[in-house]
C-alpha cells in the first residue's frame, strides 16, 4: 500500500507538469531532420568519426604527446648511452680487481709445495 | 570507435615506457667468470697507450696511477714469471668465492702491517707452504712461532695457510717470492 505522503506528492507533481507548456514544434522540423541524416550519411567515414569522437579528440592528443615524451625520454639514444658506458665502467673494476688479486698472488703462492691430503689441518 | 582509439593510444603508450625500461640491465655483460681476469690484463696490458688513459680518464688520479703501474709491472714480467703468475691465478680462481674473499680480506689486513713486518710474516708463510699439513700445525702451535709473532700476524698465517691448495698432480716449477 502507497504512502498517503507519497500520493499527494505525486499528485502535485502532475499537476506541475501539467502547467509546464511546451514550444510548439516549428512547421519545418521534419524537413530539417531528414536534411541532417542525409548529411550524415553523405560525409566520409573519417569526417563522421572526427565528428562523434571529437570530445576524446584532446584526451588522444594528450595520449600521443605522452607517447612523444617516453620516446625523448627513454628513447634508443638515452638508454644505449649509459647501456655503453656501464661495461667500461664495470671493465675497469674488474681489472682492477683482478690486478690486486695478481699482486696478492705474486707474493704469496697459495699452492701448497706438499700435497698431503690425507692429513689435513 | 572513439574509446578504441583511446584505449590503443594509452595501450602504445604504455608498451613503449616499459619496452624502454627494460633494456638497461638486460643488456649489460655478463658477470665475469674463472679465467676472466687474467684475460683483461692480458688485453689491456697490450691496449695502446691513448686508449688505456681515455678507458681511464675517469678514475681519480690515485686509483689511475695504480693501475697503471701494476699493468706495467705485468708487462714487463717475463714469460715465465707470467705462465707462473697464471697458473698461481688458475689456481686461486679454483677456490670457491667465499674463499677468495676471505683470502682478499687476509691480504689487505696484511698490507696494513708495517714494512718490516710484511716481509717476515712473508718468508714465515713460504716456509708453512713448504711444509706438509701436519708440520705446518706444529709450527703454528710451537712457542717459537707465538713469540715471533704478535696475535694479529699469528691469526693471519693461521687463516692464510688454510688457503693453500693442494694444486694438480702435474704443476709448472713453483717459485716462491
Amino acid at each position: 500500500m502507497k504512502d498517503p505522503m507519497e500520493m499527494k506528492e505525486n499528485a502535485e507533481l502532475w499537476k506541475t507538469l501539467d502547467l509546464w507548456e511546451a514550444p510548439p514544434v516549428s512547421e519545418d522540423f521534419d524537413r530539417r531532420l531528414y536534411r541532417k541524416i542525409e548529411e550524415q550519411e553523405r560525409m566520409s567515414w573519417w569526417a563522421r568519426f572526427f565528428g562523434s569522437a571529437r570530445p576524446a579528440i584532446p584526451l588522444a592528443a594528450t595520449a600521443c604527446l605522452l607517447l612523444v615524451a617516453s620516446f625523448v625520454s627513454f628513447g634508443p639514444d638515452r638508454v644505449v648511452t649509459p647501456v655503453a658506458e656501464a661495461p667500461q665502467v664495470r671493465e675497469v673494476e674488474q681489472v682492477e680487481k683482478a690486478l690486486d688479486d695478481l699482486d696478492m698472488l705474486q707474493q704469496f703462492n697459495l699452492v701448497a709445495a706438499k700435497d698431503d691430503s690425507s692429513r689435513s689441518m | 570507435m572513439a574509446r578504441s582509439f583511446l584505449l590503443s593510444a594509452v595501450l602504445a603508450v604504455t608498451l613503449a615506457v616499459s619496452g624502454f625500461a627494460q633494456r638497461g640491465p638486460g643488456r649489460m655483460a655478463p658477470p665475469p667468470g674463472p679465467g676472466r681476469g687474467m684475460a683483461l690484463i692480458e688485453r689491456w696490458s697490450k691496449m695502446p697507450p691513448e686508449q688505456r688513459e681515455r678507458a681511464l680518464s675517469k678514475l681519480d688520479p690515485e686509483r689511475r696511477r695504480r693501475i697503471e703501474e701494476q699493468l706495467n709491472w705485468y708487462q714487463n714480467l717475463r714469460p715465465e714469471e707470467r705462465d707462473q703468475l697464471r697458473f698461481r691465478a688458475d689456481m686461486f680462481n679454483r677456490l670457491p668465492p667465499d674463499r677468495q674473499d676471505v683470502a682478499r680480506r687476509l691480504f689487505r689486513q696484511y698490507n696494513q702491517l708495517p714494512l718490516e713486518r710484511q716481509n717476515i710474516v712473508r718468508d714465515e708463510f713460504n716456509s708453512l707452504r713448504e711444509m706438509s699439513p701436519r708440520d705446518r700445525r706444529a709450527r703454528i702451535e710451537s712457542s717459537e712461532f707465538q713469540e715471533k709473532f704478535n696475535p694479529r700476524e699469528q691469526q693471519f698465517l693461521r687463516q692464510f695457510s688454510r688457503l693453500l691448495n693442494p694444486g694438480p698432480m702435474n704443476r709448472p716449477p713453483v717459485s716462491g717470492r
